[in-house]
């Protein structure tokens, strides 16, 4: 495929600087698709995480009697056990409060002037469908301003902003592509106008179209898999920094929040099959351009 | 083999190159194409091996109108068709031996094939010992031996050759004149474009001659010289003659 060329294509000055352009954009959709594979096991994580979630606030009065306030809370634990489909609930302590308020708050969130609700974290099969609202209207009977949170509208809206993430790396992925296909585009076209006299000649010897193309084409190929091969080797080694940075600065600040940035070894599959996705991108636009330009010959 | 039915050659808003040629070669003929310099000879050998298109008329090539040929069909036809340049056109960067590979490499024939018949011509044509030379290390003789070597070597059906011994000495030209003589015995048509009057006149081939943009057929030899009778098709090639189309003036 890469053997003998009757055209000095290897030679020209525009061709040169081509695998260092596929090189480039493929470094480009390294990182883009990485950025992507990373967000969708984000997404995944935070959805498993908590699609068996439910937290039930209780606003008591500061003023409340002490007596008062432990038979309500009974009344809403009882209330809500007994509702179908929940597995589990337990009242936070102080602690654990704290220790969710810390990342807004500080360390001190309990010590602060501000009146806290008591929080219930409630666990429930995941395949239950629970009346938010009718839990709700019975726990404000016993408990008043009682509030369900099922995180399903903080979690929309987190996925949506992933998935807007994800668009926009694969917008620039297309982007790297097109800019590569482009350049092949006018690296071919260059060469065409270069050995129009070389082309001319064996096009009269009886050489049709295809066979000039397939001079083209082995060289675009050639091109886009040292370029592919060496963007690959700078994205890897990128994308494997960038993670160990993220989950290592992430598990300093915050360990609770700590999460594996690592790709999964399918989407190392994915990663490494960009090369040969480039290289055949480059093969078939060169062999267009060329078959579309001898077209216009006579 | 060929036929040019009322061509008209114009390159722009130029005068006319070529005004109502018409005339037949038949398969296996020797033809000198002969006329002043600028008279128009490479431009009728250009309609011949398809590298331009007449402004006007009809050119049948091996039996086909070249006007209703599609793009895919002409490389089988240009195939057939040998042809030495008049400026050589040699690929610069590649030897003396690809260059003349290069139609049968474009053909498909087989590398020890390619090897055997090229090292073998180029023998015969005085360049076995330039083999892996590139062309602008040839002298414009040897360079012209390459060329034709290269418009030979897949023996074409028909060979056009433009001032193929403007550049050899004498008994370089005549040996060529040989070589093109013996593919001619072989069955190849021949069409040589020449204004050397001194090699038209050592062989005695019919000729075409191009005069006031038309053309004229003239045959040195007595008619008794004709091996067979001229057939319809081949009447204006071998008689004094151009044909006429019906209604030209």
């Amino acid at each position: 495929m890469f053997g003998r060329s009757d055209l000095p294509l290897n030679r020209d000055a525009s061709a040169r600087f081509l695998p260092w352009i596929i090189g480039f954009m493929t470094y480009l959709c390294v990182i883009a698709i990485a950025a992507a594979l990373t967000v969708d096991r984000v997404a995944e994580h935070w959805r498993q995480g908590l699609a068996g979630n439910l937290t039930v606030e209780l606003p008591f009065p500061a003023e409340l009697e002490t007596e008062k306030r432990a038979e309500q809370l009974d009344g809403a634990m009882a209330l809500i056990a007994d509702t179908p489909g929940v597995t589990g609930a337990t009242v936070l302590e102080d602690q654990q409060i704290a220790a969710l308020l810390e990342p807004w708050l500080g360390p001190d969130a309990t010590q602060l002037d501000v009146p806290l609700p008591t929080m219930v974290a409630v666990t429930r099969r995941t395949d239950a469908v629970i009346d938010l609202a009718g839990l709700r209207t019975k726990l404000q009977q016993i408990v008043p301003n009682a509030q369900v949170d099922d995180h399903g509208d903080w979690v929309s809206d987190a996925l949506g902003f992933l998935r807007s993430l994800q668009a926009l790396a694969g917008a620039l992925s297309a982007l790297a592509l097109a800019a590569a296909a482009l350049t092949v585009i006018f690296v071919t076209r260059t060469g065409l106008a270069t050995h129009r006299g070389v082309i001319e000649v064996v096009h009269l010897i009886g050489a049709p179209d295809r066979y000039i193309a397939r001079q083209f084409q082995a060289q675009a190929l050639k091109h886009g898999i040292l370029g592919g091969v060496v963007g690959l080797g700078f994205g890897a080694v990128t994308v494997l920094g960038i993670g160990r940075l993220i989950a290592y600065s992430l598990d300093a600040a915050n360990p609770g929040l700590a999460f594996d940035f690592r790709l999964l070894p399918w989407q190392w599959v994915v990663l490494g099959a960009l090369p040969l996705v480039v290289a055949l991108l480059a093969m078939f636009t060169a062999r267009r351009t060329v078959m579309r330009s001898l077209a216009k010959m006579p | 083999m060929i036929l040019f039915d009322g061509v008209a050659v114009q390159y722009s808003a130029g005068p006319p190159i070529l005004h109502d040629v018409t005339f037949t070669l038949a398969p296996g003929s020797f033809h000198f194409l002969v006329g002043r310099s600028g008279a128009g000879k490479s431009s009728m050998l250009k309609v011949m091996y398809l590298g331009l298109r007449p402004t006007r008329g009809t050119v049948s090539l091996f039996g086909r109108d070249v006007a209703s040929l599609n793009r895919a069909e002409m490389p089988a036809l240009r195939r057939r068709v040998g042809v030495v340049f008049q400026d050589f056109r040699l690929i610069e960067h590649l030897s003396t031996f690809d260059n003349v590979a290069l139609p049968l490499r474009i053909a498909g024939v087989r590398e020890a094939e390619i090897k055997k018949h090229v090292t073998e011509l180029l023998a015969w044509v005085g360049l076995k010992d330039h083999l892996d030379a590139l062309p602008p290390t040839l002298s414009g003789g040897q360079q012209q031996r390459v060329s034709i070597a290269r418009a030979v070597i897949a023996r074409p059906s028909l060979l056009l050759a433009d001032e193929p011994t403007g550049n050899v000495d004498d008994v370089i030209g005549l040996r060529l004149m040989y070589l093109f003589e013996e593919l001619n015995r072989l069955g190849t048509t021949v069409v040589i474009a020449t204004h050397n009057d001194t090699l038209v006149s050592r062989f005695s081939h019919r000729q075409l001659r191009i005069e006031e943009s038309s053309i004229r057929v003239f045959d040195p030899r007595p008619m008794t010289a004709y091996p067979s009778p001229p057939t319809p098709a081949t009447t204006a090639a071998q008689g004094a003659s151009p044909a006429r189309r019906p209604g030209a003036a």
